[in-house]
């Protein structure tokens, strides 16, 4: 018998049941289970597992409380079933074509959104010639990054349940409130137990799996709006210092996109300008002002300032640099 | 028989089971177009279909598929009146595709995007619109739509642009191919006239642009497909570092030919790149966490010296 309808069967067998059938039951009542032991049990272990891996809600429970010690198999409907969102023609076809235009990048993008439409009704059809949409071949707007940890955090927050993982070199326990995609990188916001407080959390910083632990519905999310995550140099735990930055002429656009119009503390005459950055991680702040090379410089404070220089003159030690100082004259002034 | 493997098999037919038995009698023709499948990989599935039931497996707990004039009704399939939930992954697939291009300037934010999304996040348990957020990049109003526009009629496009790579201002004139976004920068792909080859730029580095009367005939290698951001020329000089684990993003980050470990934590990964600037940024970012320990070893240096130098003024 074809495999396909021995799984077929079986998830019918388990959703049309109440209460857990045991190994004998499911060996009894589902077509094409050998009747030998041992090949019905590797064959059945190996459905069970392909099944969980596809998301089917397989419930391992007792099915006579009397005899604890007895394992039974049931999918609870109200765990299979997705309830029907109503969407009509035409938000299918504009969810088609947005996943047409993001594509997910990485293992399962393409696929998992072909899936997603069809459980949706279908409507997996390119929307200008009706031909179907084959995964990877998508019309390119975006790629959005198709992250393991982002899938998972992502439903947790759903479920409203705790997620476990490594992160600096700790172990973290979180509410994971929201989900965000900013500049490249996914983000999961949520209140930290070990710090009892909001923390952000960059997703591909994560050392090993991220897993949802406990029941779901263990909080309430707050109803606040998501704010942008802040910058890198933002995200450090250090005492906050307001960095004096100077950035060229020819380079100021770029800055000042990126450091915002708020940041500007003098627009020069001569189209450079002077911008004041609140900086708690002062390596990501230097990584970002080295990104300018010759164009930009630290005014102030004298801490940050001198970090820089003393990065500088440690780089500048090797074939091809000069530290500048040895061999200024007493003629040098500004 | 279909070379499908089960498993794509199953989860197709489970989710075109419930639409077929909520619809009275679609066509084969619209089951196949609007689920992406063959019609004889569809025939075959359904008569598989006629074969399953529950115990006792008498007819009248057996499912029901009747197939006629091209339409197909199923019926007595009550424990398939659902498609199964979306799993984490196909959720964040649909999702974030759908808030992103909410987000591209242009897209209604009231239209049917908007609605579907909101009804799909509620019954997702994440909505509505406020416990996801994607955020392609910012970009300066009128560049993508002035872009997009050149793209759709194949207009010529003068841009002015900072070229990152060799950190100098330029003008440029462009077969614009193809608008994009990639780790969170817009991108424009194309045939770039001053160098008669393809090129592509990063919108956020456009200072000028200008659309031009005449259209151009060259075309994209790859069309509809988001093309690499950057992707090495095989010309370009060679380069090995050796990388301590603070700088091990380096080989995480960029695209490169080898990543080799050891000794102990530290990684050997071999770039191309013909861009001196691009390399300098990374060097000084790294530190001395990352060593040049093929090709030129002055790079590092130089530049930290020329930074310096301003200090020092």
């Amino acid at each position: 018998m074809d495999r396909l309808e021995r799984l077929v069967n079986l998830v019918a067998a388990l959703l049309d049941t109440t209460r857990p059938l045991t190994r004998a039951e499911i060996r009894e009542r589902v077509e094409g289970y050998s009747s030998d032991g041992e090949a019905f049990r590797r064959n059945f272990e190996r459905d069970k597992d392909l099944l969980r891996q596809m998301g089917f809600p397989v419930v391992t429970e007792a099915p006579d409380p009397a005899h604890p010690e007895e394992t039974g198999y049931r999918i609870p409907r109200e765990m299979y079933e997705l309830p029907d969102p109503g969407l009509d023609d035409a938000e299918l076809a504009a969810l088609r074509l947005a996943a047409s235009a993001v594509q997910m990048e990485g293992d399962w993008g393409g696929d998992a959104v072909v899936r997603a439409l069809r459980k949706l009704g279908g409507a997996v059809t390119d929307g200008r010639t009706g031909d179907p949409v084959v995964p990877g071949k998508l019309t390119g707007l975006a790629a959005l990054p198709a992250e393991e940890t982002a899938a998972t955090a992502f439903a947790a927050v759903g479920e409203r349940r705790q997620v476990r993982f490594r992160y600096r070199g700790g172990d973290r326990l979180v509410d994971p409130w929201r989900l965000s995609y900013h500049r490249g990188h996914w983000y999961l916001s949520g209140l930290d137990h070990g710090r009892s407080e909001e923390r952000l959390f960059r997703l591909d910083r994560v050392e090993g799996p991220l897993t949802a632990v406990g029941p779901a519905g263990a909080f309430a999310r707050p109803g606040l709006p998501q704010t942008a995550p802040p910058p890198p140099w933002r995200m450090g735990e250090e005492q906050e210092q307001t960095a004096v930055l100077l950035v060229d002429a020819d380079q100021a656009v770029w800055a000042r996109q990126a450091l915002g119009q708020d940041a500007v503390r003098e627009d020069r005459p001569d189209g450079s300008v002077i911008f004041e950055v609140a900086v708690t991680a002062p390596a990501a702040f230097r990584s970002f002002v080295l990104g300018y090379l010759e164009h930009a410089e630290i005014l102030g404070p004298p801490a940050l300032r001198d970090g820089m220089i003393s990065w500088l003159r440690e780089l500048g030690t090797g074939p091809g640099g000069s530290d500048p100082t040895a061999g200024a004259g007493p003629g040098g002034s500004k | 028989m279909s070379r499908e493997p089960a498993e794509a098999r199953l989860g197709r037919l489970l989710a075109i089971v419930p639409w077929i038995a909520a619809h009275d009698g679609p066509t084969i023709e619209e089951v196949c177009r609007r689920f992406g499948v063959g019609e004889k990989d569809l025939l075959a599935d359904l008569n598989l279909l006629f074969m399953c039931g529950v115990y006792p497996f008498t007819p009248d707990v057996l499912i029901d598929v009747n197939i006629a004039d091209g339409r197909v009704w199923i019926s007595m399939a009550d424990y398939f009146r659902r498609p199964l939930r979306l799993n984490p992954q196909e959720a964040l697939a649909l999702v974030s595709a759908g808030r992103a291009f909410l987000g591209v300037p242009g897209a209604d934010p009231d239209g049917a995007l908007a609605t579907a999304l909101d009804k799909l996040e509620n019954v997702l348990g994440v909505g509505p619109g406020e416990a996801l957020e994607v955020e392609l990049a910012e970009i300066a109003p009128g560049v993508l739509d002035t872009l997009r526009a050149a793209v759709g009629e194949q207009r010529r496009t003068r841009i002015g642009y900072y070229s990152f790579g060799r950190d100098g201002h330029s003008t440029r004139v462009v077969h614009p191919w193809q608008v994009f976004n990639s780790a969170g920068q817009w991108y424009l792909s194309g045939w770039c006239e001053n160098v008669s080859a393809p090129r592509t730029f990063r919108l956020d580095r456009i200072t000028a642009i200008e659309t031009l009367p005449d259209t151009f005939d060259t075309v994209a290698p790859e069309p509809g497909r988001a093309p690499a951001p950057y992707s090495p020329d095989p010309d370009d000089a060679r380069w090995v570092l050796e990388l301590d684990p603070p700088a091990h993003w380096i080989a995480e980050q960029y695209p490169n030919e080898a990543v080799e470990s050891g000794p102990g934590p530290v990684l050997r990964v071999t770039l191309r790149t013909g861009s001196r600037a691009w390399l300098e940024r990374l060097l000084l970012r790294a530190g001395p966490d990352a060593r040049v320990v093929e090709g030129d070893p002055s790079v590092a240096p130089a530049a930290a010296t020329r930074i310096l130098a301003r200090y020092q003024a």
